[in-house]
C-alpha cells in the first residue's frame, strides 16, 4: 500500500505556541524515511503525533486507512512501536524483563505474558542483537546496547510502524552502522515501516528511502535523498555553507562541511 | 521465595505479638485459650488475646502492610527511592483532624467507630482532595506539581496541628502521643475502621503493579507501550493515599516503615512492583507488629510511641544502607 502512514495537513502547538503547521506526507510499507531538520524544527513533536502520546490541533493521521483517533492506548501499541530518547533504563531489571514490557499491550489486567508473549520478545531479541544479554540488567549496558535494548521492546510489540528519535545519538561510528543496518533490514525482510528522526545528513543519505526535510514546524523538502540533500536546499535549512561529494561505493549524495574562516588546507603546519 | 519465607515469620511474630504482654502466655496457654471449653483461667486468657491484644497485632499488620505497600507505589510513581507516604500531606489531614478531635475533647461515638480515627480519616480525605485539585494542571496530574502540592498542603495543615497542640494545654500530652504514632488502648472498632480502605488500596496497588513497571522507564515511554498513563497515576496515587489515610488514622504518625522497608524489599527483590508490592506488604506487616512488641515490652509497664521505635532502629539500619557499597544501595 503506498499511502500505508498518511499525515494529512496536521498542525500542532505548545500552548498556543505553533511547532508544527500543516504537514502532509505519506509512507509505504516497508518504507524508511528519515525526519531531517534543524534543532527545534519540530521533529520530535512530529513522532509524538505519530505514535499517538501527542493529538493533532488540525490534520489527520492514518495507519492503514484507519485515523489514530480512533485507537485507544492499547490499539495503538499493537501497531506503533516507539523507541524515544526519553526513556529511563536506571532502575535494575533484566534486559528480559524490559524487553517483555514490550508485550503490555497484548495482556489482560490480571493475565501473565503467555508462551507466545515469550516467544515474540526472544523472536524481538533475536532481532535486535540482544539474544546473549537476556539476564543482564539494564543498568549495566553500554550505550549501543541499550538503544538495541530498547529497539528489541518496541519490536516485542509487533509493530507494523516502528518510530525512533534520533536513533544514533551518542553512539560510535561502528554501533551507528549497526542499529542503521538493523532498521533497514526490519523494513526490507519484515515490511515494517521505519519513520526516524535524523541528525546525520550522511547517514540518512545512505540509509533512507527518501528523506521529510523540516524546518521551521513546516515541511521544507521531501523526496528521495538525492533530490533532497542538494547542497543548495541543505544551506537554505539549515544555514549553514555545505558542498555534497558522491559516496565513493554508493554513489548516494554525502554533506560535507565547510568551517568558518580560512581556506587552509588540513593537516599540520598551519 | 521471599513471600513463602515472609508468611511464616509474620506467623510467628503475630504469635509473638499475641503471647507478650504484662501476662506472658506460653504456646500451650495461648492455644487452650482459643479451644472453646476451659475454665476461668482460660477464660481471663481469652479475654486478653481475643479482646486486648490480638486487635492490637491485627493493626499492626494492617498498618504496617499499607504504610510499605504505599510507601513502594509512591517511590515507584516519583521513580526515587525516597519518596515515602507522608510525602502527599494525606498524613497531615489525618493528623490535624485527630488532634481536633483530642483538644475539643471529642468523646461521641458513630456506629461504634471513635471520634478521634473518624475525624483523622475525613482530615487525610480532606487533604487529599486538596492536594489533588492544587496539583491538576490541564486535566493532567504531572508527579512535579504533586509533590510540591504534597508538600505546601502538608507544611501548611501541620503548621495548623502545632498551633492546636501549642493552644490545647491539658490536651498536650494526649495530642503528642496521638501524634507519634502507636496502638495503645485500639480496640477492633479500629480495626474495622481501617480493613476496607487497606483491603481495597492492596487490591488496587497489585493490580496495577505492571503499569507502574512500565512507569519507572519513564511516563512518555509507557504511553508508547499502551499505558494509559494519567488514568494509572490517579488510580495509584489514590489508592496510596488511602492506604496512608486509614494507617494514620488509627495509627498515627508512624514513621519509616513506608520508606525503609520498601526500599530494602527493592534490594532483595528487585524492581518488579508484582514482587515488590506483595513483598513490601508482608515486609511492612513484620516490621511493625515486631517493633509493637518491642515498644510495649522495652518499658514496660510504660510504653514507648511506636514512632519512636520505628525511627530508632529504621534510622540506623537506613544510615547502614546508605553507607554500604559507597550508596548506591539508596540509587536506583
Amino acid at each position: 500500500m503506498k499511502e500505508f502512514l498518511a499525515v494529512d495537513r496536521v498542525s500542532f502547538a505548545y500552548n498556543g505556541v505553533p511547532v508544527l503547521r500543516g504537514i502532509g506526507f505519506t509512507a509505504a510499507r516497508g518504507e524508511f524515511l528519515a525526519v531531517a531538520g534543524p534543532n527545534g524544527a519540530g521533529k520530535t513533536t512530529l513522532l509524538r503525533l505519530l505514535g499517538g502520546t501527542l493529538t493533532p490541533l488540525a490534520g489527520e493521521i492514518k495507519l492503514a486507512g484507519v485515523s489514530l483517533r480512533r485507537l485507544n492506548a492499547r490499539e495503538r501499541a499493537r501497531r506503533i512501536g516507539v523507541v524515544g530518547q526519553e526513556t529511563y533504563l536506571d532502575f535494575p531489571f533484566s534486559v528480559g524483563e524490559v524487553v517483555l514490557m514490550g508485550r503490555y499491550p497484548y495482556l489482560s489486567r490480571f493475565g501473565h505474558e503467555g508462551p507466545e508473549d515469550l516467544a515474540a520478545a526472544r523472536r524481538a531479541m533475536e532481532a535486535a542483537r540482544v539474544a546473549h544479554l537476556r539476564d543482564r540488567l539494564v543498568t549495566t549496558l553500554s550505550g549501543g546496547e541499550r538503544q538495541r535494548v530498547l529497539l528489541a521492546r518496541a519490536l516485542a510489540q509487533e509493530p507494523q510502524v516502528l518510530l525512533l528519535d534520533e536513533p544514533v545519538a551518542h553512539l560510535d561510528i561502528n554501533h551507528q552502522t549497526a542499529i542503521m543496518d538493523l532498521l533497514r533490514g526490519l523494513t526490507r525482510e519484515r515490511g515494517i515501516t521505519v519513520v526516524a528522526a535524523m541528525h546525520d545528513l550522511n547517514l540518512t543519505a545512505l540509509y533512507a528511502d527518501r528523506v521529510l526535510l523540516l524546518a521551521g514546524g513546516t515541511v521544507a523538502a521531501s523526496g528521495i535523498p538525492e533530490e533532497v540533500l542538494t547542497p543548495e536546499t541543505v544551506q537554505r535549512v539549515y544555514r549553514s555553507e555545505v558542498l555534497t561529494v558522491r559516496h565513493p561505493r554508493r554513489g548516494c549524495p554525502q554533506i560535507v562541511l565547510i568551517p568558518g574562516g580560512n581556506e587552509t588546507p588540513c593537516g599540520p603546519g598551519h | 521465595m521471599l513471600l513463602a519465607l515472609l508468611l511464616p515469620v509474620l506467623g510467628a511474630v503475630v504469635f509473638l505479638g499475641v503471647a507478650t504482654g504484662p501476662a506472658s502466655l506460653g504456646i500451650g496457654e495461648v492455644g487452650r485459650a482459643l479451644w472453646p471449653g476451659g475454665g476461668e483461667k482460660t477464660a481471663l486468657d481469652r479475654t486478653i488475646i481475643l479482646q486486648v491484644r490480638l486487635p492490637r497485632v491485627v493493626l499492626a499488620v494492617l498498618v504496617g502492610g499499607a504504610l510499605s505497600t504505599a510507601g513502594a507505589v509512591l517511590q515507584g510513581l516519583f521513580r526515587n527511592p525516597l519518596a515515602d507516604p507522608y510525602l502527599l500531606g494525606v498524613s497531615s489531614g489525618a493528623a490535624l483532624g485527630a488532634t481536633v478531635a483530642i483538644v475539643a475533647g471529642f468523646t461521641w461515638q458513630f456506629s461504634g467507630f471513635g471520634a478521634v480515627p473518624l475525624a483523622a480519616l475525613a482530615g487525610a480525605l480532606f487533604s487529599l482532595w486538596l492536594v489533588y485539585r492544587l496539583a491538576r494542571v490541564g486535566g493532567k496530574l504531572p508527579v512535579f506539581t504533586l509533590l510540591l502540592a504534597g508538600i505546601a498542603v502538608g507544611s501548611f495543615l501541620t503548621a495548623l496541628v502545632s498551633w492546636l497542640v501549642f493552644w490545647g494545654q491539658e490536651k498536650i500530652h494526649q495530642a503528642v502521643f496521638w501524634l507519634m504514632g502507636g496502638f495503645s488502648a485500639r480496640d477492633w472498632s479500629d480495626v474495622a475502621l481501617c480493613l476496607p480502605y487497606v483491603a481495597v488500596g492492596l487490591t488496587v496497588c497489585l493490580a496495577w503493579a505492571r503499569e507502574l513497571n512500565l512507569m519507572l522507564t519513564g511516563e512518555e515511554a509507557a504511553a508508547q507501550l499502551g499505558v494509559n498513563v494519567e488514568r494509572a497515576k490517579l488510580v495509584l496515587v489514590v489508592a496510596a493515599a488511602l492506604l496512608t489515610a486509614a494507617s494514620v488514622a488509627v495509627g498515627g504518625l508512624i514513621g519509616f516503615v513506608g520508606l525503609v522497608v520498601p526500599h530494602i524489599m527493592r534490594i532483595v527483590v528487585g524492581p518488579d512492583h508484582r514482587v515488590l508490592l506483595p513483598a513490601s506488604a508482608l515486609g511492612g506487616a513484620v516490621f511493625l507488629a515486631a517493633a509493637d512488641v518491642v515498644a510495649r515490652t522495652v518499658l514496660a509497664p510504660a510504653e514507648v510511641p511506636l514512632g519512636i521505635v520505628t525511627a530508632l532502629t529504621g534510622g540506623p539500619f537506613f544510615m547502614y544502607l546508605l553507607r554500604r557499597k559507597g550508596g548506591s544501595a539508596v540509587h536506583p
